[in-house]
């Protein structure tokens, strides 16, 4: 089974599951006079090309009915992509609408939305770039090319993730892994507390400088031997982010793109092998 | 089984140029798409790196004015990517008061959880002085919207001190205020 679609569909249940969350309460957030005041997201989303605002004046009673519509048209284009993950117009509507949403509410979103619009982005990509080299048969290699760049992208953004942690002390001395943990208390919806950890500070040094290291050196995941043990830690830390410091959501969408990573590379090889294939071709009617 | 080279010497020479000319202009693509993630997100790493050292921060644009059509794609989302290097948590409390009958009340918003990270991140940006003003600004209309018997807000910028790790076992977190802003209907 092609991984891209595999991913779309993971994909979609997040972005769906994490929309049905908070729509309910959306009026509650950004209504006329909701918690988080329309002008301020409008501001915020000031050079945003497909914010809602750039059409809708901010406050005023149109401005909820189109966010409104808008989740609605995200919905349904998500649910569409789900049933037809090879669709190019299914992709294209489902990235443009979230992305719309996104940029719509920039000042709420956090980790979660951005890396569903970049694996969005890469399903829109693959269906298209996969439709118009069909013509020329080279479909499948097309959705292989793509695949590679995305698993780059994926792993030149854990590379940079990581050099951004390493350069700053606290992860080294393990302040920031006390923070982490010191936040599964109580307030931040955390699934398990785990502030016991303070009394152990060795142990959460060791647990930071681990997730400095495996964060850099991700791009080593294309290397096959290393593969699997790699990218698999990479997926027990985010399951430790949805547990610990309750980023279900967020958790669950880097899982996904991570495992995206482990079938696309197989599948990668898989088709390298087949075309460095000496065997010769038998010439019809000779067998 | 045919393998992919001997196939392809079957094509036709026109229809094999085709192939290798469509994967050329998707690997340009992809390649300038690429290019510039990895562009943004340096210069993200240069504009923490200047945080690190000095406590200021560098605005780096990666994309000019003129350009912010491009953000339809995602290639800036390195930029401004910040590593909780010290992740404070900040949190803003609403208290209303009514000049008249001197009534208090201390306003508590039941939020969905998946609502509740998307406001916490809303109130993550008060840790940043000019912004805490509006953001308060925006709570206290709420809660006079919500509880018009009200006249008078008080919004609380709180920020969580948590103890160094050596003193992690002796001593608790608490919650600091950082700003009062005091706002009338």
């Amino acid at each position: 089974m092609n991984p891209f679609a595999t991913l779309s569909r993971m994909l979609v249940a997040i972005a769906l599951i994490t929309l049905v969350l908070w729509s309910w309460d959306a009026h509650t957030l950004f209504g006329k006079h909701g918690l988080i005041n329309p002008a301020l997201l409008a501001a915020s989303s000031s050079t945003a090309p497909l914010a809602i605002w750039r059409v809708v004046a901010p406050g005023s009673d149109l401005a909820m009915q189109v966010l409104s519509t808008l989740i609605s048209v995200v919905a349904i284009s998500l649910c569409w992509l789900f049933v037809r993950p090879s669709s190019c117009w299914a992709s294209v509507s489902a990235y443009l609408s979230f992305l719309c949403l996104t940029q719509s509410i920039s000042l709420v979103s956090y980790g979660v939305y951005a890396f569903l619009q970049i694996g969005f982005f890469y399903v829109m990509a693959e269906t298209l770039a996969t439709r118009w080299c069909r013509g020329s048969g080279s479909a499948s290699a097309c959705s292989v090319l793509i695949g590679k760049w995305f698993r780059l992208h994926i792993a030149m953004t854990y590379c940079f993730a990581g050099l951004s942690k390493a350069i700053g002390p606290q992860w080294w001395t393990g302040e920031s892994m006390w923070r982490v943990v010191a936040g599964s208390k109580g307030e931040n919806m955390a699934l398990v507390d785990l502030t016991w950890m303070g009394g152990f500070p060795l142990l959460l040094q060791i647990a930071g400088i681990g997730v400095v290291l495996i964060e850099t050196l991700y791009p080593l995941a294309f290397i096959r031997r290393i593969r699997s043990p790699l990218v698999w830690s990479v997926i027990a830390m985010h399951v430790g982010i949805g547990l610990f410091q309750g980023l279900v959501m967020f958790a669950l969408a880097m899982i996904s793109l991570n495992l995206f990573f482990l079938m696309d590379a197989e599948r990668s090889g898989v088709q390298v092998r087949q075309r460095s294939d000496p065997e010769p071709i038998a010439e019809p009617g000779t067998a | 089984m045919v393998c992919r080279r001997q196939w392809r010497k079957g094509l036709p020479r026109k229809m094999r140029r085709m192939e290798g000319d469509r994967l050329r202009w998707v690997n340009a693509v992809m390649v300038a798409i690429f290019g510039f993630s990895a562009f943004s997100a340096t210069l993200g790493l240069v504009g923490e790196l200047h945080w690190v050292q000095t406590g200021e921060q560098k605005a780096l644009s990666p994309l000019p004015d003129r350009a912010v059509f491009l953000r339809v794609l995602p290639i800036d989302h390195q930029f401004g990517y910040f590593a909780p290097q010290v992740a404070y948590d900040y949190r803003l409390e609403l208290r209303l008061a009514s000049r008249t009958t001197g009534e208090e009340t201390l306003v508590k918003v039941p939020l969905q959880p998946e609502a509740r990270q998307l406001y916490s991140t809303f109130e993550s940006h008060s840790q940043d002085p000019e912004s805490a003003g509006l953001l308060a600004t925006s709570l206290a209309e709420y809660g006079f919207a919500q509880y018009p018997r009200f006249d008078r807000a008080e919004v609380r910028v709180l920020y969580r001190l948590l103890p160094p790790l050596k003193l992690a076992r002796t001593l608790e977190a608490q919650w600091v205020v950082k700003e009062r802003y005091y706002l009338r209907r």
